[in-house]
């Protein structure tokens, strides 16, 4: 995505989300929803304005296309995901297994479903990544 | 893995943003790359040694145990 694209599409989410807001003003949409939009809106207004930074300063914008590039960072963010990945599926069979003797054997089975399924998923990813390399 | 970057820049009057801008990273790479935190991949290793004259194996010292 360009950095035009990206100014586009943050522009329709801001007003996405001064509609939620303005809808929730008016009493059409409930409390989570006008909080969801004004999430939305500030989130893209701050989107907005790296995007408009971006075309104006030329140092900022060498700077966050030399972070894109950057090898290191990738690396940092493929580490920092497979830690995640092995926290979250011995979290989830640490809880699986807590929660059983404690009464909560249905949020126990989900829980045991969702790390097998997450586990599958490595799998089928190992299988397609090793192919593709 | 041990590398002779710090050297090699400081020889040649650059700084590690200079490097950096050079090299097409961020300055953090470079500090990362200099203490022998991050082994870069051969590419980036090829454009460093590119960069002071040198080859690969007069920049970056492998040692059999790692």
């Amino acid at each position: 995505m360009t950095n035009k694209q990206r100014i586009i599409t943050y522009s329709a989410f801001a007003a996405i989300g001064a509609g939620l807001i303005v809808a929730g003003m008016l009493g059409h949409v409930d409390s989570a929803i006008t909080g969801f939009g004004a999430a939305l809106l500030a989130i893209s207004a701050l989107k907005l304005f790296k995007g408009y930074r971006y075309e104006s300063d030329p140092a900022y914008a060498r700077q966050v296309d030399a972070s894109n590039a950057d090898e290191r960072l990738a690396f940092v963010a493929s580490k920092a995901a497979e830690a995640t990945f092995q926290v979250s599926v011995i979290l989830l069979a640490v809880l699986s297994l807590v929660l059983r003797p404690l009464g909560g054997s249905d949020t126990a089975d989900l829980l045991g479903c969702i790390m097998a399924c997450e586990v599958a998923i490595y799998w089928l990813s190992y299988l397609f990544v090793s192919k593709k390399y | 893995m041990e590398n002779r970057i710090a050297e090699l820049r400081s020889a040649h009057g650059l700084t590690q943003q200079a490097l950096a801008d050079e090299l097409e990273v961020s300055r953090q790479t470079v500090i990362s790359l200099e203490k022998g935190k991050y082994n870069p991949s051969i590419i980036l290793a090829h454009r460093i040694a590119a960069r002071f004259g040198l080859t690969i194996e007069q920049v970056f010292i492998f040692e059999e145990d790692e």
